[in-house]
């Protein structure tokens, strides 16, 4: 029996079953769970150190022995995992984490048979100690110290890479453990017969107090607040139920302490709640007002219905409360399906447009927890320099959609964020994804508002429009004809009077020209009416022959490109040539496209080919049909100049036009052909095209059944 | 000499257009109603009918029909006031042979009545 093996052994025990408990109320991340297995382990060898200083026969000593043991073999594993995961460099590691696990669970199965621990010899006179026998121990024995160095050398590495908070928190955690595993290891010389005490035990608690240290000061694991929280906890117990005893030992009478222990047991509670308050009130007095300024702030954003103010008010409002080295915010970009930073303060040259794809590792996180990020998580999901310089992350949804999320730099006091802080910027996450929606609701409204505004004004200009249009067509029939007869005039004029030739001839180079604007015009209000169509045209779904009519479609290409010879349009429909769609739309669809591959080919030939290849050229226009199961496919190809790399994205915009000819168009036929298809017969348009080879486009209508879904 | 039945009711138009269509070779028959233009087919059965298919009384539609009723062979243009695209439906819903939409260039008139 030795009573300071025993007293050392106890205090270890009830020191690190401390930190245990205050480690299991407030785990948050792994490395807290891990930590409390350490101590946990070590807390195991400290009560079993306990029984062997109190053993009296090799036997109970053998079982103290073998109990303590089921600590011993863990501390080194968990150490190891511990510090692997305090230097961010847990992944490179899985294996040889995996490893010493492995091990552990293998000498623990060892601990129960006698191939590990089983004999016993004296030492000191009066203690019962544990002897090295066979091969097992030593093996044991390696590779426990080989871990326990090895964590530490993974700790100096990173301390020397690190700065800031984090730096000061290894220093901590290295000199701590160092000390506590210094001590340690004196427990073992006597089991290979070196027969020092093992004086080391006095320093074990000694790691006890600088990890508190630091956890206090440096805020390690940021459980500051937790331990504040458990020292007044035993300080008010130790005083409520402490103070009775005193008295009760001191005065030998236990009436009075059995009663005041009693009321003060009752009053105990609200005693330490007060203290609790004051304590934190105290502690966290700095935070406390920030995150008061915070929400209160909060309320205030919901009145600014400017996105882009609202997001520079947020971001202005937490550095300038919560004084942190930078805070951004990204935004979900529905169209380019990512989150992208849409305002940032204190971080100078920031990526401008820095942007997550929804599918990062990072993003996908946040929305599977749907709980703020810690610097742990941040830096092991995301390689991003910037990114990875956050200590958090605070993500805000609309439902249990991930609309954006605020990402904070270090605090300018490089304290750690307390769960009192992040509990607050989730408030506040609240209020700013209520404030966003509300913004992002507004720019909608406004947006559709303006949209009906535009079609209803359109409305009555279409309205208008056809009248007017009507009349000027009627005007400039009048025209077209009187200039026709100014030609015929002018040159029966010229053959009676020879002499007369040149000033005739320009007055009909002037009829010509008057026709030419009588063309243009009219191409002008044909822009106008189909522009208005789109918003007001009538849609009245029927079957009918798509061949009927392309063939009157074709007739009136046929006279406006002046063509004698439209043999090279080829047609191809199959058995079933009917389609299910509005026949004016398809019309003016098929029209537009067949036209433009008409003027394409025009083009061509005028003004792009060699004498030599006109020659060769054979122009060709295929219009063909294709059915499918739940659509009509029409495809209309050519062999004319087609579309150059760069023109190709602006072939549907309005007023986009490459026509070199005289009688160009007003350039919105296209534009009108891809909303007829989008909107009104709820069809796809595209195109593949290459220059001087020709161009084939493809429009897509839903058959009866999908249409009308 | 073919003939050539001409029903428009914008009198400046059908003067004009009457004149070069006389001009290209046709005997002419200029009409501003529908009403007139059925009787004068009756009587003279054209070769050829331009048709305006906005009239005021008898409209476009109902003439149409009843020329057709004289003489199903009847070669008959009409003429639209709408696009291109929408006389084509136009033309083809109604059975007609071609069509012309407003305005009617004269270089386009005359490659359709050589096609004739």
């Amino acid at each position: 029996m030795n009573f300071l093996f025993s007293l050392l052994g106890l205090i270890l025990g009830v020191t690190c079953l401390l930190l245990v408990f205050i480690l299991w109320r407030y785990k948050k991340t792994k490395i807290h769970l891990i930590w409390l297995f350490f101590n946990l382990a070590v807390a195991i060898w400290g009560f079993g150190a306990f029984l062997i200083g109190k053993a009296t026969t090799p036997l109970s000593a053998i079982i103290a022995w073998r109990l303590s043991h089921i600590g011993v073999i863990f501390i080194a594993t968990l150490f190891f995992h511990t510090a692997v995961i305090l230097c961010n460099i847990e992944t490179k590691f899985k294996k040889i984490i995996i490893f010493s696990y492995l091990q552990a669970f293998f000498f623990l199965f060892l601990n129960a048979t006698p191939l590990f621990i089983s004999k016993i010899r004296i030492i000191l006179d009066s203690l019962y100690y544990n002897h090295s026998t066979g091969l097992f121990y030593p093996i044991f024995f390696f590779i426990w110290v080989s871990l326990v160095v090895w964590g530490h050398f993974e700790l100096f590495i990173h301390y020397r890479k690190v700065s800031g908070v984090k730096r000061n928190q290894i220093l901590y955690f290295f000199v701590g453990t160092l000390v506590g595993f210094l001590g340690g290891i004196t427990n073992f010389f006597p089991m290979f017969k070196i027969d020092i005490y093992p004086f080391g035990n006095f320093t074990i608690p000694l790691y006890c107090l600088i990890v508190t240290y630091a956890i206090l000061k440096h805020h390690l694991m940021d459980i500051r607040v937790a331990i504040t929280r458990v020292g007044i906890f035993f300080i008010v117990y130790a005083f409520v139920l402490g103070l009775p005893f005193w008295i009760g030992y001191q005065t030998k009478n236990w009436f009075i302490p059995t009663f005041s222990m009693f009321i003060l047991a009752t009053v105990g509670p609200l005693i330490y709640r007060y203290f609790q308050k004051k304590a934190e009130n105290v502690l966290l007095a700095q935070q406390r007002r920030y995150q008061y300024l915070l929400l209160e702030a909060g309320k205030g954003m919901v009145r600014e219905h400017d996105l882009d103010k609202l997001l520079e008010l947020i971001v202005d409002t937490i550095k300038r409360l919560v004084k942190v080295a930078f805070v951004g915010i990204f935004l979900e970009d529905k169209e380019k399906s990512c989150y992208t930073l849409r305002a940032i303060k204190g971080y100078n040259n920031f990526p401008k447009h820095f942007s997550f794809v929804q599918d990062n590792p990072l993003i996908r996180r946040i929305r599977e927890t749907k709980a703020s990020l810690s610097q742990e998580s941040i830096s092991y999901l995301s390689k991003e320099s910037f990114i990875n310089s956050a200590n958090l992350i605070i993500p805000f949804f609309r439902d249990s959609d991930l609309l954006g999320f605020l990402a904070l730099g270090e605090k300018e006091d490089r304290t750690f964020y307390t769960q009192d802080d992040i509990n607050t910027f989730e408030i506040l996450s609240r209020q700013v994804a209520l404030a966003i929606e509300y913004c992002l609701f507004l720019r909608e409204f406004r947006r559709n508002q303006e949209k009906l505004f535009t079609t209803e004004k359109l409305a009555a200009i279409g309205g208008m429009a056809s009248g007017i249009a009507h009349q000027m067509r009627n005007r400039l029939n009048h025209f077209s004809g009187a200039a026709g007869e100014l030609v015929f005039e002018a040159e029966s004029l010229i053959q009676k009077h020879p002499e007369l030739k040149q000033s005739h001839e320009y007055l009909i180079r002037l009829a010509k020209s008057i026709t030419g604007n009588v063309k243009r015009t009219a191409e002008l209000i044909k822009g106008i009416l189909d522009f208005t169509a789109i918003e007001v045209n009538e849609t009245s779904f029927s079957t009918f022959s798509l061949k009927e009519v392309v063939n009157s479609t074709i007739i009136p290409l046929k006279v406006k490109h002046d063509l004698s010879d439209v043999s090279f349009v080829k047609e191809e429909y199959g058995s079933d040539d009917t389609i299910y769609s509005v026949k004016g739309q398809v019309v003016e669809i098929i029209f537009n496209i067949v036209d433009n591959a008409y003027e394409a080919i025009d083009e061509k030939r005028k003004y792009k080919l060699s004498d030599e290849e006109k020659k060769e050229f054979v122009p060709f226009i295929e219009i063909k049909l294709i059915q499918k199961d739940e659509s009509h496919l029409i495809e209309v190809s050519d062999n004319g100049v087609g579309i150059e790399e760069e023109d190709k994205l602006k072939v549907f915009s309005p007023y986009f036009t490459t026509k070199s000819s005289q009688i160009s168009g007003t350039g919105i036929g296209m534009y009108v052909v891809k909303r007829l298809v989008e909107e009104k017969l709820r069809g796809r348009i595209w195109f593949e095209s290459e220059y001087m080879k020709g161009t084939k486009f493809f429009v897509e209508l839903p058959r009866e059944k999908e249409a009308k879904r | 000499m073919k003939t050539l039945l001409f029903i428009e009711d914008d009198k400046e138009n059908l003067e004009v257009w009457s004149r070069l269509i006389e001009r290209l070779g046709f005997k002419v028959f200029p009409v501003a109603t529908g009403e007139e233009g059925v009787e004068i087919y009756k009587k003279e059965k054209t070769d050829i009918v331009f048709l305006d298919l906005l009239l005021p009384g008898m409209n476009g539609e109902e003439v149409f029909k009843k020329i057709k009723e004289i003489n199903p062979q009847a070669e008959i243009y009409i003429i639209s006031g709408h696009t291109l695209a929408m006389a084509a439906v136009q033309a083809h819903d109604i059975g007609a042979d071609g069509y012309f939409t407003k305005p009617i260039i004269l270089d386009d008139l005359k490659s359709i009545l050589k096609m004739s």
